[in-house]
């Protein structure tokens, strides 16, 4: 669902030799259908109204803040913004992610655009749930190639935007595993993640190597 | 921490009357005609929400534009916190509009019923759908001063007969 371009993102990383790795991500969003998504590249302004473009009248952007819920916001063609201000001037940078809907009838693409986050890159993990996603723009499984840490108890949410349905893992501290299965994610996906106890998401990521 | 605790067992949804394609419900006067809406800013008109008597949270909001404005008739979309409603319950919500020229002051709209979201659940949208919810107005003073002189006129005539 995500097309990448990119001086230095995905497999092509070891020929690239500059500094800042700056590059593109397409995220296709299936008519009248969610997806869970992340901002997977760092640009000068990451604000929704900045980030989510372009999308067409009526699409839903929902930011999901652990402890208090959601606060939704919907692109008015009206304003050539979306709608509440405090949803359309919102940051989200990698890392994090909403929810989005597009509620017309064909799917809509959007491009992100923007620097690879490099260096020793952390992401608060709270107890209780959350929408966290990979600040490097890399596809695969949480925990297994991605480095989302999991604890007895811990679950998190993937998204099938095709199916429109949730996959649910759960750490299972007996085995040391994520049961029943780890489920992939796509480069600007986001996921739900559940925390019994607060962590850190760590990754130390160079685009040289 | 006992609000926060609480706030997570509330379901929400989200209050928009503008959510193309599917909603678009604009407030307007019966006394408008065309494309026209005269609740705006300017009255100030306001929407209240209500689950039966309870006021939601927030507990109302407020128009886009002013009257005659393209986003006149259009509320300031919120996102609704049902107090004592879990997310994948069911809440009967209720609009009351105040404003300076609705009749009695205040006319209610709904009940409408929605699952509430929450949780993993996303809010989903108050279903109000594509007609315009029309508020009755007071005649205005020179139409009531208009309805008098004919009635007076009529009545001086049949006395005459």
């Amino acid at each position: 669902m995500a097309a990448v371009g990119a001086a230095g993102i995905a497999t092509s990383m070891a020929q690239v030799y500059s500094v800042n790795a700056v590059g593109y991500v397409n995220k296709t969003i299936p008519a009248k259908g969610f997806a869970l998504i992340s901002n997977p590249l760092k640009a000068a302004t990451n604000t929704i109204n900045a980030v989510l473009q372009p999308v067409p009248a009526g699409f839903q952007v929902y930011v999901y803040t652990p402890g208090k819920g959601y606060a939704v916001g919907t692109y008015d063609d009206l304003s050539g913004a979306f709608l509440p201000d405090a949803v359309g001037n919102t940051t989200i940078t990698p890392g994090q992610g909403v929810f989005v809907q597009n509620t017309g009838s064909s799917a809509v693409t959007i491009t992100f655009v923007g620097e690879v986050p490099q260096g020793t890159l952390t992401t608060a993990l709270v107890a209780g749930l959350q929408i966290v996603s990979s600040q490097v723009p890399q596809a695969g499984k949480p925990s297994a190639d991605l480095g989302l840490p999991g604890a007895d108890g811990d679950q998190y949410y993937v998204w099938d935007s095709t199916g429109q349905k949730y996959n649910v893992a759960t750490y299972d501290g007996l085995g040391n595993a994520w049961l029943p299965q780890e489920y992939s994610i796509d480069v600007g996906d986001a996921l739900f993640v559940k925390k019994v106890a607060a962590a850190t998401w760590t990754r130390t990521f160079n685009v040289n190597g | 921490m006992l609000a926060t605790y609480a706030a997570l067992g509330q379901g929400q949804f989200a209050f928009n009357n503008r959510v193309l394609p599917d909603i678009n419900a604009r407030f307007v006067l019966d006394s408008d005609t065309g494309t026209i809406s005269s609740v705006g800013t300017d009255g100030p008109y306001q929407v209240q929400l209500f689950s039966g008597s309870t006021p939601l949270d927030p507990a109302s909001t407020t128009f886009r534009g002013a009257a005659g404005s393209a986003a006149a008739g259009y509320v300031t979309p919120t996102t609704e916190t049902v107090a004592g409603v879990s997310p994948g319950g069911t809440a009967n919500i209720t609009l009351t509009v105040t404003g300076p020229k609705i009749t009695g002051g205040s006319q209610n709209f709904g009940p409408y019923p929605v699952v509430l979201g929450g949780g993993t659940i996303t809010p989903p949208n108050l279903a109000l759908g594509t007609a315009n919810l029309v508020l009755k107005t007071v005649p205005e003073p020179t139409t009531l001063a208009l309805g008098i002189l004919g009635l007076g006129a009529l009545l001086a005539i049949r006395r005459r007969k």
